[in-house]
């Protein structure tokens, strides 16, 4: 029998355990979403009561507090991987790509892939840092070309640190490892960057 | 002779020009290429027996399309058959220097790599490993420094085979899916090319259109364009993977000691010049300062080589006859020395002045705290120089305007020159108004014109809806000038003025005697009546000072004289003395300003900002003397 299938049908029982908000499996259940023989579908509920993540209570088949742990952490990486293929990459099929790939994806992948999403997430235009912060860009919004080709000779290109030196009342002076650049503020709003130091 | 082609290239403030000055000297030819207001610098110079053509490129961000600077580098890097460059790039900033760099490489021209403020860098505790740059980049990477002279030497003897350099500099390799749209387009391309496949598929690439012309199969675009479906930007994901390499190796070849927290005199200096309520007040400060020593060092010179002028010509003709050829002559001459009492005292010092300030890198401060006050009036924070400088001569002032990024900007700053009085009308406010009805008569002219350039400032600004550029502005590391450089800068600029403006002010001391000898004048007096007596109240008379303004505005006082005679007071009342001085200064100047605003914005703008001016001056004329009446009898 399929090892692997069984193994995806099983994390997918979790999951969909969780998400309908009643912790219980049914091979009733497990049918309307997942395209898999009768055989195993009950092979894979077996395996879940084996391995102590289920068990029967009044008829029913429900999660143990095993189960529901396990659970957490496969929605919690679903979550991860769409919200990235969603944010970052702007995938549109990004829920069913996270169905896919949420049971190969190591965790090693899914931590960076977090980190990735709260820098995103953690990461706010220049203008709204106080002078003196050090900061690091992350993304450089700015759609007109010839004014992007400028920042980026300038060197406040995503990657840059820099360091806000002062701010008059229309423009940010930047300094950058001891080069001071002057931008208007409607420029410098558009620079989206996170404190240097940032714990993400 | 063999004789080598070299461009000199380079981000704004590397030091192009001090490099070339340190090779050649002040031995410079200066030139405009066709419709565009970027000068060039050329010079040649002689290593080893074999002559070399130096360009000064003006300093650019990127090779592209976007500013005057960049079209006029690419013109010199495309067009001028060029047998290799040489990059400066600034220490402190390897990395926006690489980027520049990686771009030449792809052009495939030979390249030369000179660091440039190494010292500067090694203060600010970087430190490059050149040999591994060099290695990295398979260019020569020589250390330089202009003023010490250092390294000069090795990079002449590089210039010189340039030629030979090794085939295969660093290439930037982008992401799969552009690779393959370069070798798409790159197939597409025509057989003869002025630069290599790949730097014209990637400038296509980026949209620079003028490279389109090279696209021999169209339809290569729209097979790119399939492979690219994952780059909505591809120019965007260009210039972030160039950026990329260009930062990762100046990481892998720098070290960076951290250096003790003592900030620098030039830190401590931006702390008060960047501060938001003491830099704008300093700034005004300064530039008042510096435009009263002008005006009183300017002056007193002025006078001083009139007087000498003025004693030479009368030796000059020794008989005084009454001759028309003689009071051509003698106006013509008298004209060319007003031109050099002009030029010496007040453009070349304020040029002088402009040059050093940027230099040291002051003025960009300057600019930064002058920035908000000019928004208000529509302009940026650039424009004050053209204006400061019209103060002297309107006429450098407006070639100045080039700073200027759009012409709307240019259009709206020349407009202003009506109302910024230049030394030839402050010798009408002064010589007319002060000397006849007194200093309060005369300051409340210059207030006049004060208030008038506010209204004209925002009604311009209403009706031209200009939207300056947003500011992106560098402020360079405070540098100790040198001198040399600041003089050829001042000269160059100056050329105009020298060739141009001053024999035309000969030429119009010549009509002026001309006119005066043939006595053509007279016929204007009657039919400008409506205007003269009427409007302004003034006797008719004073249409031929007026009108002999526009032609010179240093005959005004002179022709006032001469149509009314010596004692003023007896023919105009204190009034009429107000309202001639504000008549005749709100204005563009006279005719050689004129001419300036036809080179630099063409006939139609030129004569509109000329008319509309000359109206706006009859207007507030007129207007003030009537309010000023009314006043007087309530």
């Amino acid at each position: 029998m399929n090892e692997n299938l069984i193994r995806e049908i099983m994390e997918d029982a979790l999951r969909m355990a969780v998400e309908t908000g009643k912790d219980c499996v049914s091979v009733n259940m497990l049918k309307k979403d997942i395209t898999a023989t009768e055989e195993l579908l009950i092979e894979a509920v077996d395996r879940l009561k084996k391995e102590g993540l289920v068990r029967i209570k009044n008829h029913e088949t429900i999660l143990t507090k095993k189960g529901r742990e396990k659970a957490a952490k496969i929605l919690a990486r679903h979550e991860i991987i769409e919200k990235y293929f969603h944010d970052i990459l702007k995938e549109p099929m990004c829920h069913n790509v996270a169905h896919t790939l949420e049971h190969f994806v190591s965790s090693e992948t899914t931590r960076r892939m977090r980190e990735l999403l709260n820098l995103k997430q953690k990461g706010k235009s220049a203008v709204d840092f106080p002078p003196g912060t050090n900061i690091l860009i992350i993304a450089v919004e700015i759609p007109d070309k010839r004014i992007f080709g400028r920042l980026i000779g300038l060197g406040l290109a995503p990657g840059s640190r820099l360091k806000i030196e002062e701010e008059v009342p229309d423009a940010i002076i930047f300094n950058i490892r001891g080069r001071k650049i002057a931008l208007a503020k409607e420029i410098a709003k558009n620079l989206v960057a996170v404190r240097e130091d940032a714990k993400y | 002779m063999q004789s080598t082609k070299l461009a000199l290239v380079g981000q704004p403030n590397t030091g192009k020009s001090s490099l070339l000055n340190s090779l050649a000297g002040a031995r410079v030819i200066v030139s405009n290429y066709p419709g565009t207001t970027v000068e060039i610098t050329k010079a040649k110079i002689k290593v080893q027996e074999s002559l070399v053509e130096l360009i000064d490129t003006p300093g650019i961000y990127s090779i592209s399309d976007a500013s005057a600077e960049e079209k006029v580098t690419a013109i010199v890097i495309f067009g001028e058959n060029i047998d290799g460059a040489i990059v400066l790039v600034d220490t402190t900033g390897l990395e926006r220097g690489l980027y520049l760099v990686f771009q030449m490489f792809e052009t495939g021209i030979p390249t030369i790599v000179a660091l440039n403020f190494i010292e500067e860098a090694q203060k600010k505790g970087i430190q490059i490993d050149t040999k591994k740059l060099e290695s990295t980049l398979g260019v020569p990477v020589i250390q330089i420094n202009p003023i010490t002279k250092k390294g000069i030497k090795e990079l002449s003897s590089k210039i010189l085979r340039v030629n030979e350099l090794s085939c295969c500099p660093f290439i930037v390799s982008y992401d799969d899916h552009i690779e393959r749209a370069i070798e798409i387009i790159s197939e597409g391309l025509a057989e003869t090319l002025p630069l290599s496949k790949r730097f014209i598929a990637i400038r296509i690439l980026e949209n620079d259109k003028n490279f389109f012309k090279y696209l021999k199969d169209k339809t290569a675009l729209d097979k790119a364009a399939d492979v690219l479906t994952l780059h909505p930007n591809v120019s965007r994901d260009i210039s972030i993977t160039r950026y990329g390499e260009a930062s990762f190796i100046a990481r892998l070849v720098t070290t960076i000691t951290p250096k003790g927290r003592a900030r620098s005199f030039g830190d401590r200096l931006d702390e008060v010049l960047l501060n938001p309520l003491i830099g704008p007040f300093i700034t005004f400060i300064f530039f008042g300062f510096v435009f009263a020593v002008l005006l009183f060092a300017g002056g007193w010179l002025q006078e001083l080589l009139m007087a000498g002028a003025e004693k030479y010509l009368i030796n000059l003709l020794p008989t005084r006859s009454s001759g028309l050829l003689s009071s051509m002559v003698a106006q013509g001459l008298y004209g060319l020395a007003a031109g050099v009492a002009i030029a010496l005292p007040y453009v070349f010092l304020f040029y002088i002045f402009l040059g050093l300030l940027e230099d040291i890198g002051l003025l960009s401060r300057f600019i930064l705290s002058l920035e908000r006050p000019m928004r208000k009036l529509g302009l940026s924070g650039q424009a004050f120089i053209p204006a400061v400088l019209g103060l002297g001569c309107s006429v450098p002032a407006i070639r100045v305007m080039r700073i200027l990024s759009s012409e709307k900007e240019r259009i709206q700053s020349a407009f202003l020159f009506a109302c910024i009085p230049c030394s030839s009308r402050t010798a009408v406010i002064m010589g007319i108004v002060g000397f006849y009805g007194g200093v309060s008569l005369a300051l409340s002219v210059y207030f006049t014109i004060a208030v008038s350039l506010l209204i004209y400032a925002f009604l311009l600004k209403k009706i031209l809806k200009t939207i300056p550029q947003p500011l992106i502005m560098e402020m360079p590391s405070y540098r100790r000038p040198l001198l040399n450089n600041v003089v050829v800068k001042g000269w160059v600029r100056m050329q105009d003025f020298v060739y141009i403006v001053i024999p035309l002010l000969a030429a119009g001391g010549a009509l002026y005697g001309l006119l005066i000898e043939i006595g053509l004048t007279q016929f204007i007096i009657k039919p400008f009546e409506p205007l003269t007596v009427d409007w302004l109240n003034l006797p008719a008379e004073t249409v031929v000072p007026l009108a002999y303004g526009f032609i010179q505005k240093d005959l005004t006082p002179g022709m006032l004289v001469a149509v009314l005679g010596a004692n003023l007071n007896d023919f105009l009342s204190p009034i009429q003395l107000y309202t001639f001085g504000v008549a005749s200064s709100i204005q563009i100047p006279c005719v050689i300003a004129f001419w300036m605003l036809i080179r630099e914005l063409g006939i139609k703008n030129a004569s509109l900002i000329t008319t509309l001016s000359l109206a706006y001056s009859l207007l507030i004329a007129g207007l003030m003397w009537r309010v000023i009446s009314v006043l007087s009898i309530l």
